[in-house]
């Protein structure tokens, strides 16, 4: 063959083998959450341990690096939500299983964020315009390639130790904000499609010897509208990443590489060994649950989200089928996330003892349909994915407690937390002439569910961070043209049950010191309750959203408090029954865009309070007197729930006629209840009702359906 | 109350002997543990609003909206406690949410008690 034949054959071989028009997510990487094989190297570096001892030192300084990490990245970084929580750092193997993440932050990363490392590894490596080495910065922030959703944001580098690649650093953000083309702040309200979401980075190279291309940093920044939040972030994710590997790099010099090879594949393995073994004791069984959720974002309809769990030995199966199909909404999530979502409820609310790490998942089974709002195809909007994924945790919940309260080892039985994000979503210019654009953090005050055995937290943390903060009103005012007119927790937010959930906050705001800034707010539940209770108790109450636009704008406002604010009740709704301000009052769905609002506008919203466990006539009567007493219940929710009796002057529980009460309640139950039959032949419809809107499985002969 | 009974749920256990779910509270037999066991016990309809008091007329009353949104209550037909609750949007299937495999269950209950026993 002489050269130009040869030249000429080559070019046809990479035309057709080697030159695809782009490198699109890998619906094999994303498929894979089990842990790769064993490598050559791991097996040495297995072998090379002696002591068993040493990888448990091994698994505890990389906590403690990763630890020291993500508190430096939480103060230096410039996310809104990532100073109070919603972040990650984290170690990579080699292959890309993520074998240890801190405990704080959000955990479910380490359950979702793999398949980035293995998409560089597979597609860069080899190429030559890109490759992998030390000091290069990779980043990526596109839910089709990997993660949750486009706002959470991955920062990679490569660990090497004299030449060799021994694991990936990575560190992750949500940022606030990603150029939608219609609403500022990260979520999309407005997308149909994913091209409406705004920048979406598939992973890329970004900088070689530890320096961010400048370039690359300014093609992103002029996609956004707050460039500031993305350089700072970027820089921050890198200043993080290098810590941990400057310390691992002293740890691997002080004791060995093998032993950090050793101690990453180890902890993987164990960990879905022990998620196995703890599965393992659990009865044998089909556990199903389903929730509603009642907004597709731009109207008002409900969908359905459902979880069937098939336990047998040491294997759950986990299925949704019967859920929404996927939308022309930003509801829509990748199985991944969905992955992931099972993967956070282990970690957060199960075993908090075992290490977070892509074991957790590695350790269950998925039979996921596809085309369904939990396993949308790669071409459908989701940057609000997670409100989709936090009410199928709800279900989710109910369903994994009925299968492990027999024998729940470590794990302690209790009602869903509150799941969903009821928080302002903003943009425009603030009073300090900035441009800004994020959310807010109220959405971390999410009530905690009841235990088995004592009531939930108040404003215990969101299901995707418990470890987090939700933030100073104050410093919101400093940094926003907002004015905080309250935070306070009202009467009946909350599950009741013999143990309630814990309860949480209403907050209200007032835009005050710009005329050019907007909000809105993604949440759920003005209808529907988000919240399920567990065995007998109630679920939470709704959370609508309370808009209220004062006649004569900001100035009116001003001159009323001047005026002592009479009125002034500090309670959503009691504003709106009593208006003590001339103007409009508006109640809805907790979901509204981020529109442009007028100075002077006060918005109002609770955030909710978790499920009650257990049957509510069981509670202690002093104990729901004291919830009384502390305004966390209403006199109507005292007598009609709890059957308390009271002593109105002085509030104290008249035990005795309280049992009286519930021992009425009960014999009121037995005349009132009908037996199944009879009961199904008046509730059952065979479609759903039309006004719903309804998406999602209603087939009363699926064996789902009570009729088995 | 047996001691040998295996409980399930808070409220919930199945006799071995019998291999039947009952009452945990009152013991009250419910139904063949093969069964759904909802079936045995009472159920009601009840209006979202009189758990979740609606603090103004209207839609986004704070209330679930019963036209979406209602409680099914199970009650034990022996002591009147309420086992379980489900939100539901009306006429929608009652969920058969626990289906446990009997035998395995027996099975590894003997087990238990065979190493006890050693």
């Amino acid at each position: 063959m002489s050269t130009a034949e040869s030249s000429t054959a080559q070019f046809f071989a990479d035309l057709l083998n080697n030159q695809p028009v782009m490198y699109g997510p890998d619906p094999e990487i994303n498929a894979e959450y089990r842990l790769r094989p064993r490598t050559e190297r791991e097996d040495e570096a297995l072998a090379a341990i002696t002591d068993p001892a040493d990888l448990s030192v091994g698994l505890s300084r990389v906590e403690a690096v990763l630890q020291s990490s993500i508190e430096m990245m939480q103060q230096i970084s410039a996310s809104a939500a990532a100073k109070w929580g919603d972040l990650i750092v984290g170690i990579y193997t080699k292959e890309g299983d993520f074998a240890v993440a801190t405990s704080s932050g959000v955990n479910m990363f380490s359950a979702t964020t793999s398949s980035v490392p293995k998409f560089i590894a597979r597609y860069w490596a080899d190429e030559p315009t890109v490759g992998i080495a030390e000091g290069d910065v990779f980043y990526h922030n596109d839910a089709n390639y990997g993660g949750t959703h486009n706002p959470d944001h991955t920062l990679l580098i490569p660990l090497f130790w004299k030449g060799e690649h021994i694991a990936w650093i990575g560190a992750i953000i949500h940022e606030g904000e990603n150029g939608a083309a219609i609403d500022p702040g990260g979520f999309s309200v407005r997308a149909t499609t994913k091209y409406g979401e705004g920048i979406r980075i598939p992973p890329m190279k970004i900088g070689e010897n530890y320096i961010v291309r400048r370039d690359v940093v300014n093609l992103f920044q002029n996609q956004v509208r707050d460039p500031m939040l993305w350089l700072t972030d970027i820089r921050s994710k890198l200043a993080a990443s290098r810590a941990v590997e400057r310390r691992l790099h002293d740890f691997m010099a002080e004791r060995s590489p093998e032993l950090l090879i050793a101690t990453m594949r180890s902890v993987l393995e164990t960990t879905e060994a022990e998620v196995r073994r703890r599965i393992a004791a659990w009865p044998d069984g089909i556990y199903r649950a389903s929730h509603f959720a009642d907004c597709t974002l731009m109207e008002e309809r409900l969908f359905k989200l459902s979880v069937e769990l098939e336990k047998r030995g040491d294997r759950l199966t986990v299925r949704t089928k019967g859920s929404s199909p996927s939308i022309d909404r930003a509801l829509n999530a990748q199985a991944h996330f969905t992955r992931a979502m099972v993967g956070n409820l282990f970690m957060n609310f199960l075993y908090g003892d075992l290490p977070r790490t892509a074991g957790f998942i590695a350790a269950l089974d998925f039979e996921l349909e596809p085309g369904s709002i939990v396993t949308a195809d790669s071409e459908q909007p989701s940057s609000l994915s997670l409100l989709t994924m936090f009410s199928l945790n709800s279900a989710l919940h109910q369903a994994v407690t009925k299968a492990m309260y027999a024998v729940p080892g470590v794990a302690k039985p209790m009602a869903p937390w509150y799941p969903q994000v009821p928080t302002l979503q903003y943009g425009g210019l603030t009073q300090h002439l900035q441009v800004t654009a994020n959310v807010s953090t109220e959405m971390n005050a999410a009530g905690g569910g009841a235990l088995h055995d004592r009531d939930g937290e108040h404003a215990a943390g969101p299901i995707f961070a418990p470890v987090s903060d939700w933030g100073e009103m104050e410093l919101r005012e400093a940094e926003l043209p907002l004015l905080g007119l309250w935070r306070r927790i009202p009467a009946d937010n909350h599950g009741f049950g013999k143990f309630r959930g814990g309860a949480s906050v209403e907050w209200a705001y007032m835009l005050y010191g710009s005329q050019m800034f907007g909000f809105g707010l993604t949440s759920m539940g003005g209808r529907f309750p988000v919240t399920g209770g567990m065995f007998g108790g109630y679920g939470g109450s709704c959370t609508p959203l309370t808009r209220i636009r004062p006649s004569g704008g900001v100035d009116a406002v001003r001159q009323w408090l001047l005026d002592g604010g009479k009125g002034l009740s500090f309670e959503a709704s009691t504003m709106v029954s009593s208006q003590p301000i001339a103007g409009e009052y508006l109640v809805g769905n907790p979901m509204q865009p981020a529109d442009p609002r007028v100075e002077g506008d006060i918005w109002i919203q609770r955030v909710g309070g978790g499920g009650g466990y257990g049957d509510p006539l069981e509670r202690d009567p002093e104990a729901a007197m004291l919830d009384l007493r502390r305004g966390l219940i209403s006199p109507e929710v005292a007598t009609q729930v709890y059957r308390l009796v009271w002593d109105e002057e002085r509030m104290e529980a008249d035990v005795e006629a309280t049992e009286a009460a519930r021992a009425e309640e009960r014999r009121a139950r037995l005349a009132r209840g009908r037996g199944y039959d009879e009961f199904v032949a008046a509730w059952r419809a065979d479609s759903p009702p039309e006004h719903l809107g309804y998406l999602g499985s209603w087939d009363w002969a699926d064996p789902g359906a009570g009729e088995g | 109350m047996s001691s040998q009974r295996i409980r399930v749920t808070e409220y919930l256990e199945i006799d071995p002997e019998s291999t039947t779910w009952h009452c945990e509270r009152c013991g009250h037999a419910i139904g063949p543990a093969s069964e759904n066991y909802k079936r045995g016990l009472l159920l009601h309809d009840r209006d979202p609003r009189e758990i979740h008091p609606a603090r103004f007329e209207g839609e986004h009353s704070f209330a679930p909206d019963p036209s979406w949104c209602r409680i099914v209550e199970y009650y034990c037909p022996g002591c009147g406690v309420q086992l379980e609750t489900e939100y539901l949007p009306p006429g929608h299937p009652l969920a058969h949410d626990i289906q446990i495999d009997v035998d395995a269950l027996l099975a590894r209950a003997s087990e238990i008690r065979e190493g006890q026993a050693r």
